[in-house]
């Protein structure tokens, strides 16, 4: 693989899952990463997405700081947000690279009300978002909520139906990016690369829980140049999140 | 290692180019070391099996290393069993699928025994849609009533492939061919219940590339062996080819 030893990938995740049975511990994570030469992982723990984004966020500062590979991901849940004031507020200082939502999971949509206010008291800290996205519509009205927001947003769950949707919104707003964990489909990551520049695609995995060989193979089967898969395996990532 | 892929279509992409010709299907598999494949027609399958599965049986004569799986549908009991009457008796045709109302529904059985009865003669195997728990139980009990027909289920029952695997257990003459969600529990899980002789792989290309889907075999903790026979020795007994070549 090019760019080998380079490579950063935006999106992984470790601890329980119960709709997965696969091992989703650091240490899995870790081994993954040794066997197909990745330099570092954006991740978060399965706990802040699935119950308990304090919980959570406190083991992914836990396991992040055991290993420097380990970029910090936070994560927060707008169902369970009350205050102007708490932790939330602290993610750039506390060290997290990138804040994280997940509405198909928890059941809400990107035209939530408390979504919108959420969105907006991270304005200040100006980390980038990253949310995942999937059915028609979906990417769409979460870059209407978030038209205005100054932070760069990470468009993920993007599959090859949703492709046309992104590059649309993509082709609107210049801070929107996508991983490549669900461009799985034949051709299209080149079409994405084609149509707003391979300096906004970052590449994802969605591992442990999905194979990181399927992500990397994709990537590397792509009808990319080079310079541009070299772009999309790390150099987006490192000038994004600023390592 | 060779690589036969059961489970790829001429056409229906989004992407613009891809999968739109015998050259490109054949370009994309050798790129990534895809030496075979059964090739369904999407056209076949979304709009009209009789028209969609000539088209198919063009593209077949234009690459020696694509193989041709008819697509059937039971609302389309004659054109399907015309389809069958024109194509099958080929060599270039390995199977037969039954498609039903919609990706996500279930064919009964009851629905497609006309299908299946006309099929029978050819002693080929059956593919069968198996998105989801749902479709897997209506599989199930297709295989059960045609033991003597080998049924490969397609995307080995998706996020319910636990049920998939359960299906295989039951019933000996069904196959579980490995596209669906890249969930890396699964193969292990398939081969500690059946073994490896009854899996084969699988990509649904152009729509999974046939490298995410090797990715997920690559990633399960597997031997050479279990692989190699996952790849391309299984398939090329089920569909009596030499997949290898």
């Amino acid at each position: 693989m090019d760019n080998i030893g380079n490579i950063i990938d935006v999106n992984t995740m470790f601890g329980p899952l119960p709709a997965g049975a696969a091992d989703l511990s650091v240490d899995e994570l870790g081994e993954m990463m040794r066997k197909y030469g990745i330099h570092a992982c954006c991740t978060l723990s399965t706990v802040g997405m699935l119950l308990d984004y304090n919980s959570g966020n406190g083991a992914t500062r836990a396991a992040c700081g055991e290993q420097a590979s380990l970029l910090p991901v936070a994560t927060l849940n707008p169902q369970t947000v009350f205050t102007d004031d708490g932790p939330y507020m602290r993610f750039k200082s506390d060290g997290f690279k990138i804040v994280r939502f997940f509405p198909m999971e928890q059941d809400w949509d990107a035209a939530y009300a408390p979504f919108r206010a959420l969105a907006g008291r991270l304005e200040a800290e100006k980390l980038p978002i990253m949310v995942d996205v999937g059915g028609s519509g979906a990417a769409t009205r979460l870059v209407d909520a978030l038209a205005r927001h100054p932070a760069p947003l990470i468009l993920t769950g993007i599959d090859a139906s949703a492709v046309a949707e992104a590059i649309a919104v993509m082709r609107t707003h210049s801070g929107i990016y996508i991983d490549t964990s669900h461009l799985v489909a034949v051709g299209a990551i080149k079409q994405v690369v084609d149509c707003v520049g391979a300096e906004r695609v970052l590449y994802g995995s969605g591992a442990p829980s999905r194979p990181m060989a399927s992500a990397l193979g994709v990537l590397r089967n792509a009808d990319i140049s080079d310079d541009q898969r070299a772009q999309i395996l790390g150099g987006n990532a490192r000038r994004l999140l600023g390592i | 290692m060779p690589v036969f892929d059961t489970h790829s279509y001429f056409g229906g992409s989004v992407i613009p180019g891809v999968a739109n010709s015998a050259k490109t299907i054949a370009a994309t598999m050798q790129a990534r070391g895809v030496g075979g494949a059964i090739v369904f027609s999407a056209h076949a399958r979304y709009v009209d099996p009789l028209s969609g599965n000539r088209l198919l049986a063009k593209i077949l004569e234009q690459s020696p290393i694509l193989h041709g799986c008819l697509v059937t549908h039971v609302n389309r009991v004659d054109a399907s069993v015309a389809a069958m009457r024109e194509l099958m008796a080929s060599k270039r045709f390995v199977g037969m699928a039954i498609t039903g109302m919609g990706e996500e529904e279930p064919v009964e059985k009851i629905i497609a025994d006309d299908i299946i009865n006309a099929y029978r003669r050819y002693g080929k195997p059956l593919f069968l849609y198996a998105h989801n728990g749902k479709m897997t139980h209506a599989a199930l009990e297709i295989a059960q009533a045609y033991n003597m027909i080998k049924v490969v289920l397609f995307g080995m029952g998706g996020h319910d492939w636990r049920t998939a695997i359960a299906a295989a257990h039951a019933s000996t003459n069904i196959y579980l061919e490995t596209s669906g969600p890249l969930d890396r529990a699964k193969i292990p899980a398939a081969f500690e219940t059946i073994g490896a002789h009854r899996i084969v792989f699988g990509s649904g290309a152009p729509h999974v590339d046939a490298a995410a889907a090797m990715g997920l075999v690559e990633d399960s903790p597997l031997t050479d062996d279990v692989r190699r026979r996952i790849y391309y020795t299984n398939a090329g007994r089920l569909l009596g080819l030499d997949p290898g070549e």
